[in-house]
């Protein structure tokens, strides 16, 4: 990691969607080890919250398995309508049907591979 | 006066100005006593414009150098404030002087003492100055100088005056000579072309410019057509049409606004300087113009163009010349076509009045004749001088002079053309017919001037009618009766006439709508040719017949019977035709009425399968029936009967014929009551259904007998009668639904529902809606289509509306029951219930679900919970493998869910452990397919993962065109069946066997069965593994 790593202020935004305590502390880790800043959102609903209250998210990592009254690939397209140039990246237990990821968007099958994900994310804040 | 534009329109004449101060004789004089008296070496008059100081006289005595037409820069002099001020100047001493110690032009110039003072013409134009220096301070800033200098420059004005007047009046009298010369000359023309000409070469020549034309515009005002121009030779003609636009947009439209165009050089001036406009002038060979359009209500009609060949500037007073000619040129012109047209028409109208085919004459209000022409003497058999010596009264038949002068009145009245017919009386006393039209002329301030009276000689028309209408009116009555339709027509066929009768049936209102028109055109369809051909008869001489349909005029079918002959004339010739067709439709439609039910019968009989035959009973003495005789009989009767029966008694071929036949016919013969019955014939081994009615005459003991042979049919429902109750026995042992659908499955024909589904009574078409839900229904539609379509089983498991109103899951299997032909008789189908399975198998693949869920987070949190407890381990690796050993095995996990936890397919197994690691393009995938057992479906997945890593890492996949072929078969030998894998790397780098005996290599030596079976050769070549296990262990469950 680089010094500048540490200003916070300077690192880009990623709003971590994950209710699994354990998952959510995982996908922290992740998200800082690809230099970024991690932001948790424990349920959709919060998730939405933040989205609206701040203007410096550049990526979403979420679980699609996340229960909420708007969860799944509804909350990846409905982000990615109300906030366009937000980047996503998702994992789930069940890999979704290929013509419903919104454009532009990664999937991480569960069980999902640091590497990987670090690369995406990395890739995405650039 | 039209507004002067453009630039230089008029560059100062400085010549002129030297001239004129030449012609004043007292000059020299003048400086002379202006230098001796104030002692000043150089004096001169200059003219001084806004931007120019020149100088017009001078006296030097001090070598100052300048001389007449010498110029200094105006703004370096004095002379320029003086202009401005119009007051003079006057310094003894620059050098002292406390207001032009500092100035420059004392310095620029060299002197030291000044005088200066303004020379303003009378009518308060300031002219020039006149002035004195010298090198050296004198006195001069005195009263004496002063006026004497005034006194000097008031007379060089007066003189200028004088002499400019002079001039003036000159050009104006040269330009009123020039205008004067011009208009008689043009009066003396009447051709507009010659005026052209005149107009051109006289302003060219007086002017002195190289070309002069005349252009006059459309009414678009685009294009300007040149007639005539006149050059002087050094400007070729530009006789011809050409786009305004294209000498320039803003050139165009200035004219067009009607705004004198006066341009010194076209390479210059902003109206013309486009690089294409100067193009089109030097195409000309023009570089200055001077253009003046001429303008009526607001549009631009014509324009009168002066072009010379180098710049010039065009004086006020040249342009003023250009303006009126181009005035008087166009009025000139409008007078001279006018005339023109005056004459056209004048010689016109004389001409038609002269040789018009009708009597003309124009007679005053007394009813005198003024004017008449030949035709008006013609008729009333004078002269014309003798005519003209009379009033219409005179010669017009008493009889009739009250009805010609109220047609007179009227026309008077009125204003409009007034028509009567009338008798004239010629001097030979006999009577001649005449139309007369007549019509009031008025002089141009609306009174009465003369009537014009046309006279049409209708003599030979109305002989000819009264003749005619006497015999007309008696043929006309002899048609009118007849409902034939009486045409006649001429030579060519067309309709000159038309009985009343005839239009009647013709559906004709107005003969006018047909009168003329060809009567072969009356005939479109296929009896055109025998029209053709009874006219070509008729023609002849001789006489036309056919028979034929053709439409009425309003489009009814008519059917005619058709008679053409001709009407000889006095010489015997054929002179017209006559046609008489008579409306045979009724006739023609009931004959083809019976003919079609005939023919129809005819094929219907021929043509169903049903037999049919005509039968005549025999009786014997006792009236009983002993035989019978088909009199007609139709295909399919001898078909059936096998032998040709017409004419022939049953008894011939059938001895043996049941008594019950002879009975049957013979009641229906005798009594007329129809009979219909099913009967078994044993003569011909077959049963038939049979319908027999009496037809004809009751005495001819006739009948028509129509029967069908049911042999088959009878068989055949005997053979489903009993199938089906066997079928029936034996599926409601088993199912709790049985039910039968009509061929096409749109009806239910009956459903015993058990209790589970509704029953339904009776047939039944709206089954779908009682039992399928709309949603389902495509499905369920899909499947009948196709079992209809393969006419074979019908089996689907779906949703169904149970009696209890929920929906339930039904397994329904149907069979179709097909006739002798193979056609589909009906279906028969039982349904089970199979709502609890279907249930529970939902309820199955929801936990299945639900634990893969769970499974695969907690194999994420597995690999996270390492992820961050191996976090400080330097060697990334191992941690890596141990993250994509447990994904090899989630997704043959995620493949086992797919079958709810019964098998995974071996080749999917290996796509989804290999397509990570190898392309599809490296990667070769070969054998049957097999379907493992959960558990060797993940050793299978983490043994391949493994292998894959080796290859990935060391072998053949490590290299750029390295590959893998994964093969595998079953392998029937002695005891049961092995499953047989390979595993073949190619194309890698040579490798070696590998030293550490790791997990991987030990999860590899576990097989397809995890009980080993492995042989693994690290061949240079390639890392070749052979994998076998007893096929029943790969797949149990």
């Amino acid at each position: 990691m680089t010094s500048d790593a540490d200003d916070a202020t300077t690192r880009p935004v990623v709003l971590v969607v994950q209710d699994e305590p354990i998952l959510a502390m995982v996908m922290s880790d992740l998200v800082e080890e690809a230099g970024c800043q991690a932001v948790v959102a424990t349920s959709t609903a919060s998730a939405i919250q933040i989205l609206e209250a701040r203007a410096d998210i550049h990526v979403v990592f979420a679980d699609l398995d996340v229960r909420g009254s708007v969860m799944g690939l509804t909350l990846m397209a409905m982000i990615r309508d109300r906030w366009p140039p937000i980047e996503l990246v998702m994992t789930g237990a069940l890999r979704p049907d290929v013509a419903r990821i919104p454009a532009r968007s990664i999937f991480c099958d569960k069980p999902f591979r640091g590497d990987r994900v670090v690369e995406a994310v990395r890739k995405f804040a650039a | 006066m039209n507004e002067v534009t453009g630039r230089p329109v008029q560059a100062h004449d400085f010549a002129a100005d030297i001239a004129d101060i030449g012609r004043i004789e007292a000059l020299p004089t003048l400086l002379d006593v202006i230098c001796r008296t104030t002692g000043m070496g150089f004096a001169a008059v200059a003219r001084v414009t806004e931007d120019r100081w020149v100088a017009c006289a001078v006296r030097d005595e001090i070598a100052f150098g300048l001389q007449p037409g010498g110029e200094l820069q105006v703004a370096t002099t004095l002379c320029r404030e003086i202009r401005q001020t119009r007051s003079q100047v006057m310094i003894d001493d620059a050098a002292e002087d406390p207001t032009y110690c500092g100035h420059p032009t004392p310095a620029l110039y060299g002197f030291q003492s000044y005088v200066s003072v303004p020379i303003v013409l009378p009518d308060d134009v300031f002219w020039g100055t006149l002035c004195a220096i010298d090198p050296q301070p004198h006195r001069v800033d005195t009263p004496e100088t002063r006026d004497l200098f005034r006194a000097f420059a008031g007379l060089i004005a007066t003189h200028l005056d004088v002499l400019q007047r002079a001039a003036a009046d000159v050009a104006r009298r040269e330009q009123q000579a020039f205008q004067l010369t011009l208009e008689r000359r043009l009066q003396n023309l009447i051709d507009p072309v010659a005026m052209m000409e005149v107009a051109t070469e006289a302003l060219g020549r007086h002017l002195g410019v190289d070309q002069v034309g005349f252009g006059e515009l459309d009414a678009t005002q685009t294009h300007v057509s040149v007639y005539r121009d006149w050059s002087g030779g050094r400007i070729a003609s530009v006789v011809g049409t050409w786009r305004l636009d294209d000498f320039g947009v803003p050139f165009a439209a200035q004219l067009r606004a009607g705004g004198t165009v006066a341009v010194g050089d076209v390479r210059a001036d902003p109206l013309t300087a486009h690089p294409d406009v100067v193009a089109a002038y030097e195409g000309i060979g023009t570089l200055s113009l001077l253009d003046v359009p001429h303008l009526r209500a607001g549009r631009m009609v014509a324009m009168l163009f002066l072009h010379h060949a180098e710049p010039r500037a065009w004086t006020p007073a040249e342009i003023a010349l250009v303006e009126e000619t181009c005035a008087r040129l166009w009025s000139a012109l409008e007078r001279a076509r006018a005339e023109a047209r005056l004459r056209e028409s004048e010689a016109q109208l004389t001409a038609i009045f002269a040789n018009a085919s009708v009597g003309l004459s124009e007679v005053d209000s007394t009813g005198r004749f003024l004017r008449v022409n030949a035709e008006l003497c013609r008729i009333l058999g004078r002269p014309a001088e003798e005519v003209l010596a009379l009033g219409v009264a005179d010669v017009t038949w008493p009889d009739d002079l009250a009805p010609s002068f109220a047609a007179v009145g009227l026309a008077i009245e009125t204003g409009r053309a007034t028509s009567l017919d009338k008798r004239y009386v010629r001097p030979d006393g006999t009577l001649i017919w005449a139309n007369s039209s007549i019509q009031r002329l008025d002089d141009r301030w609306g009174n009465l001037k003369h009537l014009l009276i046309v006279t049409a000689d209708i003599n030979a028309r109305k002989v000819a009618e009264e003749a005619l209408r006497t015999s007309e009116e008696f043929n006309r009555r002899v048609l009118a009766s007849s409902a034939d339709c009486v045409k006649v027509l001429d030579l060519d066929a067309r309709l000159e006439f038309m009985s009343e009768g005839g239009m009647c049936v013709m559906e004709v209102d107005d003969f006018g709508a047909v009168a003329g028109v060809c009567w072969l055109d009356l005939w479109p369809g296929d009896h055109h040719p025998d029209a053709l051909a009874a006219i070509e008869a008729a023609r002849r001489g001789g006489t036309g017949r056919f028979q034929g349909g053709a439409p009425t005029l309003k489009g009814s079918p008519r059917w005619w019977d058709v008679i053409v002959t001709p009407m000889a004339g006095s010489d015997g010739v054929p002179e017209k035709l006559l046609s008489i067709s008579r409306d045979i439709t009724a006739i023609k439609q009931a004959e083809a009425a019976l003919r079609e039910s005939e023919e129809r019968f005819r094929t219907i009989l021929n043509t169903v399968e049903a037999a049919f035959a005509i039968v005549e009973v025999k009786f014997d003495g006792d009236d009983r029936p002993v035989d019978y005789r088909f009199v007609e009989a139709n295909p399919a009767f001898e078909r059936q009967a096998g032998v040709n029966l017409r004419g022939k008694w049953v008894t011939e071929f059938a001895p043996d014929l049941e008594r019950f036949w002879f009975d049957a016919y013979g009641h229906v013969a005798k009594t007329g009551e129809p009979a219909s019955f099913e009967n078994y014939a044993a003569a011909f081994e077959r049963w038939f259904d049979v319908r027999a009615v009496r037809i004809g005459k009751p005495e001819e003991r006739r009948i028509a007998i129509l029967f069908n042979d049911v042999t088959e049919r009878r068989s055949a429902q005997k053979a489903l009668h009993e199938s089906e109750t066997r079928f029936r026995a034996l599926v409601t042992a088993g199912a709790q639904t049985v039910y039968r659908m009509s061929p096409d499955w749109q009806e239910m024909r009956a459903l015993d529902g058990a209790g589970f589904l509704t029953d339904t009574g009776s047939p039944d078409m709206r089954w779908l809606d009682a039992y399928i839900d709309p949603e389902d229904r495509p499905g369920v539609m899909d499947a009948i289509a196709d079992a209809i379509h393969r006419r074979d089983v019908f089996e689907l498991e779906h949703r169904v509306r149970r009696a209890d109103g929920g929906f339930g899951w039904v397994l329904s299997r149907a069979v179709p029951i097909l006739d002798a032909h193979g056609a589909i008789v009906e279906w028969f189908g039982a349904a089970n219930d199979v709502t609890e399975r279907v249930q529970a198998e939902e309820r199955q693949e929801v936990l299945n679900h639900e634990l893969s869920h769970r499974l695969k987070n907690t194999l994420t949190m597995v690999t996270s919970i390492a992820r961050q407890t191996l976090r400080t381990v330097s060697d990334r690796e191992p941690v890596e493998a141990f993250e994509r050993r447990v994904q090899a095995l989630a997704s043959a996990h995620d493949l086992l869910l797919r079958t709810s936890w019964a098998s995974a397919s071996l080749r999917a197994v290996c796509e989804d452990v290999l397509s990570t690691t190898a392309p599809a393009g490296r990667l070769v995938l070969d054998g049957p397919d097999i379907a493992m057992g959960p558990s060797a479906a993940l050793s299978a997945s983490l043994l391949l993962h493994e292998l894959a890593t080796n290859a990935a890492k060391y072998g053949s996949l490590s290299s750029e065109a390295g590959r893998v072929e994964v093969r595998w078969f079953v392998e029937a030998g002695a005891g049961t069946p092995d499953l047989v894998l390979h595993w073949q790397e190619r194309g890698g780098p040579p490798v070696k066997a590998p030293t550490s005996k790791g997990f991987g290599s030990r999860l590899i030596r576990m097989g397809l069965g995890g009980a080993g079976g492995v042989e693994v050769d690290y061949s240079p070549d390639g890392v070749r593994a052979t994998m076998r296990a007893p096929l029943h262990e790969v797949q149990r469950s």
